[in-house]
């Protein structure tokens, strides 16, 4: 796949279709909360989130395997029907299905199927279960994180998790898997998108689904980079700390307008830059350089 | 009493030879003989399987993997009854350059962490046109996906090996599709060729 396929499936296309499904779910959305109903939530979100991964996976790297297929998925077919199942389950979860749908339930269901090949070939019980255990608080503690960056610096919550998907992109890649790096980007494109049209509308950061469902996203493809790839522990971390390196500048240098995204920007890069410099440095001359 | 004691040695050292005389037998009949359809045991040690690819069209390149198991069994009278069962470690795979090799571990090809084996198991056996050769249809399973393969395989040799053990040799080359097993990454721009031959050289001890 040449740079300019990569651009096109990977980038410019996700964003468009994001872009489509903000516009087709956001005119319904209007037009029941001005009749006084619908949630306030804007579900439509994590679903233009969810379709954008699906369609640049898909461009860059063929349809997902299916569940229900001759050949096993991997972990990284698995993400892309999760993210999509994700997408599905926020537009359900002002109904009855809320308590099933939960952020929790969702997470452990995710991070079960990710691991599944771990499970199966090298960790015994109580890895799995410290494994795991340790995987769901952190997937918790990220989409937190990401709420609370959205209710602190509500301009830079979106930005702060594209910087983060790009930097794993480079770290994935520069590591060992150029499929991993590619992967990511539909997601960062997909938020960015969002950034753009909520700030349009108004200064507000994506809903909480759709932030959710690309922290799902980014640390799936981190966690198979770091499982089934060769991302070091030290770069997961690092990229990892990122969005809680902002959420504490927010708190501890609160602005208003510029500032405001700024601040977190730049506490988020100064992980992600190590993360990215380790990596380089872990690329020695490369004598097949492709 | 001295007597007695003669008598009881004599009889110990008839019973010995008798046991030791039946143990001989048991064991001469238990000799694997390749014309009834031993087992063997595949060596790690002195068992090869190499890979060769083309790399942007312009040169090849060759690898090969360092951890390599199972069984086969023989049987020159009816070469139908025999059959093979190989193991390959997908992690094992060693491309000279520890990065490359990284790589090639990666989802990007082989995944080797989610699909650790890579497994050939005979389903038919008949004997080859030329002398000395078998062909073995049967199915190789790769990154998850499992595909017919049929395999010329040619005999080196057989003998006793450092520890008097039976040893035999086969040795097969054959090429595969690696887009078919959904290893894909480089084939559009040809980075790196679709077609994989494989060189697999295997020893076997029989049991």
């Amino acid at each position: 796949m040449s740079g300019a396929d990569v651009l096109l499936w990977g980038v410019l296309l996700p964003a468009a279709v994001a872009a489509l499904a903000w516009v087709a779910g956001r005119r319904p959305w209007l037009a029941e909360r001005a009749r006084g109903g619908g949630p306030t939530v804007r579900p439509f979100e994590a679903q233009a989130v969810a379709l954008a991964f699906l369609l640049g996976y898909a461009g860059q790297l063929g349809l997902p395997r299916a569940p229900w297929g001759e050949v096993p998925p991997a972990a990284q077919d698995w993400l892309v029907w999760i993210v999509l199942a994700a997408g599905v389950a926020y537009a359900l979860r002002a109904g009855r299905l809320r308590p099933l749908l939960s952020r929790p339930v969702l997470a452990a269901a995710a991070l079960a199927l990710l691991t599944r090949a771990m499970l199966r070939h090298h960790w015994d019980l109580p890895q799995a279960i410290g494994w795991l255990t340790g995987l769901w608080l952190g997937l918790l503690a990220c989409q937190a994180c990401a709420d609370a960056v959205a209710r602190r610096a509500p301009a830079a919550a979106a930005l702060v998790w594209v910087l983060t998907g790009f930097a794993l992109a480079l770290c994935a890649g520069l590591s060992g898997s150029a499929k991993l790096a590619q992967a990511a980007a539909p997601v960062c494109a997909a938020l960015c998108t969002l950034w753009v049209l909520d700030s349009r509308s108004a200064p507000t950061a994506p809903a909480a689904g759709a932030l959710a469902l690309s922290v799902l996203a980014l640390f799936g493809l981190g966690l198979i980079a770091f499982l089934y790839s060769s991302l070091p522990g030290r770069e997961a971390l690092l990229l990892g700390s990122a969005p809680f390196a902002a959420l504490g500048a927010s708190f501890l240098w609160a602005g208003e307008g510029r500032r405001q995204v700024l601040v977190p920007l730049a506490a988020a890069l100064i992980p992600l830059s190590l993360a990215v410099l380790s990596a380089l440095g872990g690329v020695r001359s490369d004598p097949y350089g492709y | 009493m001295n007597h007695h004691a003669k008598t009881s040695a004599v009889g110990g050292v008839a019973l010995s030879l008798l046991i030791g005389a039946a143990a001989l037998a048991r064991g001469a009949a238990l000799a694997p003989d390749p014309a009834d359809g031993a087992q063997y045991t595949i060596d790690a040690t002195h068992s090869n399987v190499l890979f060769k690819v083309s790399h942007f069209r312009s040169s090849l390149y060759y690898g090969r993997f360092n951890e390599v198991s199972g069984e086969f069994t023989f049987d020159a009278a009816d070469p139908a009854a025999s059959s093979v069962r190989m193991v390959v470690r997908a992690d094992s795979v060693d491309a000279k350059v520890e990065n490359l090799s990284k790589h090639l571990r990666s989802p990007d090809f082989l995944d080797a962490t989610q699909f650790p084996e890579i497994v050939f198991e005979s389903k038919s056996v008949e004997a080859g046109e030329a002398p000395d050769t078998l062909e073995v249809s049967g199915e190789l399973t790769l990154r998850g996906v499992t595909r017919p393969l049929t395999v010329t395989v040619e005999k080196v040799g057989e003998g006793p090996g450092m520890r008097g053990a039976r040893l035999m040799g086969w040795h097969a080359r054959f090429t595969i599709d690696r887009g078919e097993f959904g290893v894909d990454y480089g084939i559009e721009r040809g980075a790196v060729g679709r077609e994989v031959e494989l060189i697999v050289s295997v020893e076997g001890h029989a049991r």
